[in-house]
């Protein structure tokens, strides 16, 4: 049902909870599910130093949210913008249909980082 | 592994004397139809499980059973057979907001060939009133159909009432009962109840599955669903499914010799469970009522604020291996709520918050204190991801 990398995400995040010296924040409302993602981000020199969100969401959108998140961790903005369509959807692994809607919320990540960049 | 099994309304272990049965008679495979003596053993094993069957409904003469495939299929005939009768006559039927896909699906099909439907709503506790029926009768009204027990909220529908109210409306309404999660874990008469027809499944009270059953007061008053080779006295097509009568025979004789013991077990473990949540954990709700009398004694149906039940659930299922089931979840356009939730008047927050934890024979009490730590630690886990405040983005 939930492929390997979402399990391990959702039931072990590494990067949930507040973060106090954050300077920016991505939110995510999926009109889908409902479900809500906030992404609090501390860049320094166009670099993401912190990532930590908070999340209402089923399973899936959860370990989105953190895989994310551990993706963007230690990468300058450019690099993380630069990140080809198809290995961004290779994060998330094989989804079945009704967890699909979480390959929105990834792209709707990297598209609120792209314009923090600008 | 059993222990952590909390879907006992989705379906029950085979239970081991079933088992044990079902490997004596593996290898018994005439067909019943057959004259010779292979057939006739299989035949009589039919018959038999026939009897144990009758005998937990307290039904009087075996020929009032049928097996067929599944719960849904009984409801199918039941309902389906009576209604052929009434082709191109405008009629109407009753049932309810808060039934199984298996009665919905039905009353869906005849009510766009403009057969007229009332879906009657429940209460806040899941319970259907039997005033809301009699409201709901009308002159062409010819079929009504209730379930006795919820398999969301576990909500027991005063189903003797109704049957009592309908017939002294019109003693010529055929009453159809869907008691697929009543039998064998609360007592089901039909008899005393006056049903003109009952649908049970094996696969809910620890049998076989692949094999339910219909219970017709005058089977004379259906046509068949299934036409054949003249099997169940012509009412069902089909070669019998002999190794499942078998094993439904078997599960219905040790429900109806353990009915009230596994009863007050069930109620003490769901007093247990709701103590132990209140203590361990924050911010539940039940959904249904926590009424004994009113409810499945192996039902409970809870909302825990905040959290997304599906979360829950895979997180349960995923590290604690604890199966459960949720009242919402993601389908690849929008969000599934329970129809039986909505029904009951729900948010949509609520719905999508919402558990149902079912145990059985098998459950313990430590069972149940290991499912609480697990649960606690998991609505835990999940409300620190929260954010502060949960706003619309």
């Amino acid at each position: 049902m939930y492929n390997p990398t979402i399990v391990a995400h959702f039931s072990n995040p590494k990067h949930s909870g507040e973060l106090p010296n954050a300077n920016q924040e991505l939110k995510i409302g999926n009109s889908v599910c409902g479900d809500t993602v906030f992404l609090k981000l501390r860049i320094v020199q166009e670099k993401v130093e912190d990532a930590k969100f908070t999340a209402y969401g089923c399973a899936t959108s959860l370990a989105t949210a953190d895989i994310f998140a551990h993706y963007i961790i230690g990468k300058q903005l450019s690099e993380i913008i630069a990140t080809p369509i198809d290995r961004r959807e290779a994060m998330l692994g094989e989804l079945e249909p009704p967890q699909m809607h979480c390959l929105h919320i990834l792209h709707e990540l990297f598209t609120q980082l792209e314009q923090v960049a600008v | 592994m059993i222990g952590k099994y909390f879907d006992y309304n989705a379906t029950t272990p085979l239970r081991e004397e079933v088992v044990d049965v079902l490997k004596e008679h593996i290898f018994t495979f005439g067909n019943p139809s057959s004259v010779h003596s292979l057939g006739r053993i299989a035949k009589s094993k039919v018959q038999e499980a026939k009897l144990q069957v009758c005998k937990l409904i307290g039904a009087g003469e075996d020929n009032q059973i049928i097996f067929t495939s599944s719960g849904t299929e009984a409801v199918n005939f039941a309902l389906k057979g009576y209604l052929h009768a009434f082709e191109e006559e405008n009629v109407h039927i009753i049932t309810t907001q808060i039934e199984h896909p298996a009665t919905l699906e039905v009353c869906q099909f005849y009510e766009n060939r403009g057969v007229e439907v009332t879906y009657l709503p429940a209460n806040k506790e899941g319970i259907v009133q039997s005033e809301s029926l009699e409201q709901a009768m009308r002159p062409n009204t010819v079929l009504v159909s209730i379930m006795m027990a919820n398999n969301e909220t576990g909500a027991i529908q005063p189903i003797k009432q109704m049957i009592q109210t309908i017939k002294a409306i019109n003693p010529h309404v055929f009453f159809h009962v869907d008691a697929v999660q009543a039998v064998g874990k609360i007592p089901v008469y039909v008899t005393d109840l006056g049903v003109d027809a009952l649908s049970f499944s094996s696969h809910k009270l620890y049998g076989p599955k692949g094999i339910g059953a219909l219970y017709m007061k005058d089977p004379t008053s259906l046509q068949p669903l299934v036409h054949g080779g003249g099997q169940e006295n012509g009412w069902r097509g089909g070669t019998e499914n002999v190794l499942g009568a078998i094993g439904f025979g078997i599960a219905c004789s040790l429900a109806h010799a353990e009915l009230h013991v596994q009863y007050d077990k069930m109620t003490k473990l769901k007093a247990y469970l709701l103590e132990k949540l209140q203590t361990s954990v924050a911010d539940f709700y039940v959904n249904g009522t926590v009424d004994s009398s009113l409810s499945l004694p192996g039902t409970l149906n809870v909302s825990f604020a905040g959290i997304r039940s599906e979360a829950l659930a895979a997180i349960l299922n995923e590290i604690y291996g604890i199966a459960v089931s949720v009242g919402s979840a993601c389908s690849s356009e929008k969000v599934k709520l329970s129809h039986v939730l909505q029904a009951l008047g729900h948010s949509e927050d609520r719905i999508k918050s919402s558990l149902r934890i079912s145990f059985g024979k098998y459950t313990t009490r430590e069972d149940i204190d290991n499912l609480i730590q697990s649960l606690s630690q998991s609505v835990y886990t999940l409300r620190q991801m929260l954010p502060q405040v949960k706003e619309k983005v």
